[in-house]
């Protein structure tokens, strides 16, 4: 099963394949539920959070495109979804943007709790350091919260054209930073 | 409102539109625009594809002991939903490789399995796919040795997955179909290294008549055959 591709493992997944389904679990629930703790920050809401994106796995493998994106921000994308309508639902306060790439430390919990940076999510905050702070931020609290470009002007105290035009104008650049980084 | 206005529009909540956070009338009028403009519909899924990398900055983090049993259970007591429109999609690369790793390289997973549940799997595969052929085939050289298998599937769209054996030569092979007739039609390339010793392409539309799947290895060397069974007369 190691050795299978993640498109492997999920079309296991979404024929109920036991051994296929397992796999597919045991290989992305780290990142799913980091992702989960992550936005909703409680990890008993995440536990039901990462649940729920498993089973919208299972429900809607067939509108996964092999040729549009990978399986895990494929996954990942059904996770922040759970997640921002569980935020909704509960009245959840998110985290301040910054603690997500680590620029700054987060005193309320252990380190060993904070999970494990992999090498793409390294990858990550190295284009998101490369941002102006103002973009960073704007983009941060739209990607893993939710915010729009009202909520985010409120926030910030900006007018609404000017977080429009944040977190555009930061998206953009981390696109061509991925670029460029994938073409290595 | 005009095409132009529309246009600025949604080039305006692009953003908004690619993080899943644009609301209301804005909203729909984007989307609206987005059916007819490519220009448009190209400039949100390039920022949308930004948003879903900005999601793995998220540290991994694995959940408490028992999360994989109490899914998988909860996964059991869920009904199938009905049958999904797009499975042809899926299936076109990703049971493909299954069938093939666990057929070649993996060698685990249906190779261990008794063969009518293998039947079944393939069966089931096909079914929810509208194809007309589901298989694995071994390659040969032209002498009969054995180098490797390809899995075929005949449908909309029809694909091939090889994988080659360790101990044989990996690199560019281009790919030949050949149909009942005999004909032989160029169907692309494949190119397979030696770490995953597997991939696929999908064939060109009209191939549906199959007989054999030839690979030729383009730095010379034997062609590699996968035969396909006769269909039932």
């Amino acid at each position: 099963m190691r050795s299978l591709s993640d498109e492997s493992l999920l079309a296991g997944l979404a024929s109920s394949d036991p051994d296929g389904s397992a796999a597919f679990v045991r290989r992305f629930q780290g990142r799913v539920f980091g992702l989960a703790v992550t936005i909703v920050g409680d990890p008993n809401m995440a536990e039901e959070v990462a649940q729920e994106s498993f089973t919208r796995a299972w429900r809607h493998a067939a509108t996964f495109d092999p040729t549009r994106g990978r399986v895990l921000t494929w996954l990942l994308a059904i996770t922040r979804n759970v997640a921002l309508d569980a935020l909704r639902m509960r009245r959840q306060t998110p985290v301040d943007p910054d603690l997500l790439i680590g620029l700054r430390a987060d005193s309320r919990s252990e380190p060993e709790a904070q999970g494990v940076l992999t090498d793409e999510s390294q990858r990550v905050r190295l284009a998101l350091g490369g941002l102006p702070e103002e973009q960073r931020r704007a983009v941060l609290m739209s990607a893993f919260y939710g915010r729009t470009a009202r909520e985010i002007g409120d926030i910030e105290g900006i007018p609404l054209g000017t977080a429009k035009t944040r977190i555009r104008t930061g998206l953009q650049k981390l696109r061509e930073a991925f670029e460029v980084t994938n073409d290595r | 409102m005009t095409d132009n206005r529309a246009h600025q529009e949604t080039q305006g909540i692009a953003a908004e539109l690619a993080m899943d956070v644009a609301t209301g009338v804005e909203r729909g009028r984007a989307l609206a625009h987005l059916e007819v403009c490519r220009q448009c519909r190209s400039l949100v899924s390039g920022l949308a594809e930004a948003k879903d990398e900005v999601l793995l900055l998220a540290p991994e983090r694995e959940p408490s002991a028992g999360f994989e049993s109490r899914t998988l259970t909860h996964l059991a007591r869920l009904e199938r939903p009905a049958r999904p429109p797009r499975w042809r999609r899926i299936l076109s690369l990703s049971v493909a490789a299954s069938i093939a790793a666990a057929a070649g390289v993996g060698g685990a997973w249906l190779a261990t399995r008794p063969d009518r549940q293998a039947a079944d799997l393939l069966r089931t595969a096909l079914e929810r796919a509208d194809g007309t052929y589901l298989g694995v085939e071994v390659l040969r050289r032209p002498d009969g040795t054995r180098v490797g298998h390809v899995a075929v599937y005949l449908g909309r769209p029809s694909w091939i997955f090889a994988v080659i054996d360790e101990g044989t030569a990996v690199g560019a092979f281009d790919v030949e179909i050949v149909d009942r007739s005999g004909d032989r039609h160029a169907a692309g390339a494949l190119s397979i290294d030696a770490d995953r010793r597997g991939s696929g392409l999908v064939l060109p539309p009209g191939l549906e008549r199959v007989a054999a799947v030839v690979l030729i290895p383009r730095g010379g060397g034997d062609p590699l055959e996968g035969r396909l069974p006769a269909p039932p007369s």
